[in-house]
């Protein structure tokens, strides 16, 4: 894969936010061309042939984990701006806290059958119920969310990692896509060969640390449609368009 | 023993109190307790589920909100409930 960054002193590193801002500060951020000020992005005409090229076309597949052209917006989108790729971990991937939740469902009615709750006043052990069945919804919500709203977006100008770690904390991270170097994907084990997927990582020539997409479906396909969007990125921009 | 019971009983309303307490009542206020803090994380979670549905558009976003608010307001009624029931 060619070097598709080229050094012009523009070194701007990739964007971390872990901030609280107002929406509203966030909007007014997102005009105006990019965070550079470059405003450089691949025109939406073109989208459709880089997608085509790669063998895809608009269309929503594992639960909207892997959305091609969702036409979706996103926190500091900018105007001319458009959501090529939006991704998730694969949904297989929750099977871990499904199972738990559905275990932590069964579970109290086992012990009651059990009989381990006889000595144990019976609205002490309805109210016990009730309050276990709503810690085993708070899990299961709280897992949920951090897989829904962890997102990674390729657009025609940037890629954009949405990660919420826990409740309270969200790291969002920009790169313009003419300041990646080499976008590469890993896939390995039996359970990410079965149901093809895998972490794309790209890597950027500044400092900070490269940008990562976890457990995304079809990585070689991510990989393959950010290579291109970017090399045509430079190819506009050695045309001086 | 005698002069023991005698300041015992000079304990007044604080010994009737502590006479009062059972296994079942600090039970009681041990899930009363830790249903607030639960409540606490509930609240947290409607702020964090807003700041999630700003961060992407999606289908989900008012679903998700919905159901972040019943998760709330379950944990605010089994928090009264069992202040009342048990």
């Amino acid at each position: 894969m060619p070097d598709i960054y080229v050094a012009g002193g523009d070194d701007t590193p990739p964007v971390q936010d872990t901030e609280e801002k107002p929406p509203l500060a966030k909007a007014a951020e997102g005009q105006g061309g990019g965070r550079d000020g470059s405003g450089q992005n691949v025109p939406r005409e073109l989208i459709s042939e880089i997608l085509r090229k790669a063998g895809e076309m608009p269309r929503k597949a594992l639960w909207g984990a892997y959305s091609v052209r969702p036409g979706k917006k996103f926190i500091n989108e900018q105007m001319d701006e458009e959501v090529v790729l939006l991704l998730r971990a694969h949904p297989v991937t929750n099977s871990g806290w499904i199972l738990l939740v559905i275990l932590g469902l069964i579970l109290p009615g086992l012990l009651v059958v059990i009989g381990i709750f006889e000595p144990v006043p019976a609205k002490f052990v309805f109210m016990g119920r009730l309050i276990w069945y709503l810690g085993v919804l708070g899990f299961g919500l709280e897992k949920f969310l951090n897989w829904y709203y962890s997102v990674f977006i390729v657009t025609n100008e940037r890629l954009v990692d949405i990660d919420f770690i826990n409740l309270l904390y969200r790291v969002v991270t920009h790169v313009n896509l003419n300041h990646i170097e080499e976008p590469s994907m890993t896939t390995g084990g039996l359970a990410r060969l079965m149901f093809h997927y895998g972490d794309v990582t790209v890597s950027t020539a500044a400092e900070n640390p490269n940008v990562e997409a976890l457990k995304v479906p079809y990585p070689d396909k991510v990989v393959a449609i950010v290579s291109e969007l970017a090399e045509e990125l430079e190819k506009r921009r050695e045309r001086g368009e | 023993m005698e002069n023991l019971n005698n300041n015992i009983n000079n304990l007044g309303p604080a010994w009737e109190f502590l006479r009062g307490i059972t296994l079942w009542g600090v039970v009681k206020w041990f899930i009363v307790t830790g249903m607030v803090l639960y409540m606490v994380f509930a609240a947290v979670m409607v702020k964090q589920a807003g700041v999630m549905t700003e961060s992407v558009e999606s289908e989900a976003n008012s679903l998700v909100k919905l159901l972040v608010r019943v998760h709330l307001l379950a944990t605010v009624v089994l928090t009264v409930a069992a202040l009342v029931v048990l």
